[in-house]
């Protein structure tokens, strides 16, 4: 039998229906406008993320990679103004 | 302090209140159209570029979310993500009519009627049982560009007709990955790079992009729409091929299984 959480609607239909790890978000941290890195911490399992600017996009976003064991960097390739992000990190599952 | 952990035998947590969930908010075929010129120079070393006549058709979608994360299936390459308030729109180029995107964003409370609810000790929500919760279901990473001017080690390059003269062709280079479920995908950024053109000369702006198809994922490079063309000798790189490709970091995509998730849908 699995072991879970299973939650359903007024009508009977499952909404929900986890058994493992499902994606979340447990962090995030600013880029600022110049290049740069951070180290965070992450619980076992693929990491992933998403980067979104602060306030309107209107310049140059940053480039940002992960490289394991919590590393990111980030830097600005472009003419126009850089611009700050918020890059939110999470775990695909686990 | 008060909180929910949902633990398997094991200890290991599947859902914990303090984590934030994000959910679908929308998924259907990219609404939006709209078309850009693209920009030549006559001659090498000319500081002025002049509109061409050569137009590519991108397509779009706008989402209101504060940390919007999109997927597509069918092809489609990422040229741009505009913002403005809350409102983010994705511009992509090289599409059909049958792409398909998938939206989604951080839970929060949307209203409706039976269900659960986890806040955390900011009294946000995480996780509202009402929306269909992403479910990232693997990552891949391509092989790196080879020396001979393949964005991918292993992939297939061709070229598109657009319009008028053979220089504006479009110029493509694939690599597919089975992931075996029907699949959209994502990358967290992407790269630009050029690709000679079919005269032997001239360099195009090109950029990098990812799509789903069938139980694959596809990383794909190819003229960027609105591109700027140069006259400039391509060096070693050969006729339709890519070159000045960053290698040192390689995206990676993420995808998820399209069984999962409504189509289409709209909260």
């Amino acid at each position: 039998m699995p072991v879970g959480l299973e939650i359903r609607d007024e009508l009977g239909r499952v909404t929900l229906f986890a058994t493992e790890g499902v994606t979340k978000i447990i962090g995030s941290f600013l880029t600022g406008s110049g290049d740069g890195s951070a180290v965070v911490s992450v619980p076992d399992g693929e990491v992933f993320f998403v980067s979104v600017p602060v306030g309107s996009h209107t310049g140059t976003p940053p480039v940002v990679t992960y490289h394991g064991g919590g590393s990111f960097q980030w830097f600005f390739w472009g003419s126009a103004a850089p611009v700050n992000h918020r890059v939110y990190y999470g775990v695909i599952s686990g | 302090m008060a909180r929910l952990e949902v633990c398997d035998p094991s200890g290991a947590v599947i859902l914990d209140s303090d984590d934030i969930h994000l959910g679908l908010i929308s998924s259907g075929h990219l609404p939006l159209e709209r078309t850009i010129e693209r920009m030549e120079r006559w001659a090498i070393n000319s500081p002025t570029y002049h509109p061409n006549g050569v137009f590519d058709l991108v397509r779009g979608v706008s989402v209101t979310a504060s940390t919007p994360l999109v997927f597509i299936r069918g092809r489609g390459v990422l040229q741009s993500i505009e913002r403005a308030g809350g409102v983010s729109t994705y511009w992509y180029a090289h599409t059909t009519e049958s792409t398909r995107y998938y939206a989604f964003d951080k839970m929060s409370d949307r209203g409706g009627g039976a269900k659960l609810q986890l806040l955390n000790a900011s009294s946000i929500v995480t996780l509202d049982s009402d929306q269909t919760f992403l479910n990232i279901r693997g990552s891949s990473a391509p092989p790196g560009p080879t020396p001979q001017g393949y964005v991918y080690a292993g992939g297939a390059t061709w070229d598109e007709p657009n319009s008028g003269h053979i220089r504006r062709r479009s110029t493509f280079c694939e690599y597919t990955v089975n992931v075996g479920v029907p699949c959209a995908a994502a990358l967290p950024w992407v790269r630009s790079m050029f690709h000679s053109d079919y005269m032997g000369n001239g360099a195009t702006g090109a950029r990098e992009g990812c799509y789903g198809r069938d139980n694959d994922i596809v990383f794909c490079a190819a003229t960027e729409a609105g591109c700027h063309m140069n006259t400039v000798p391509v060096g070693t790189a050969g006729i339709g091929r890519f070159f000045s490709i960053p290698a040192s970091s390689i995206p990676v995509a993420t995808y998820i299984d399209i069984r999962e998730y409504p189509f289409p849908y709209a909260v």
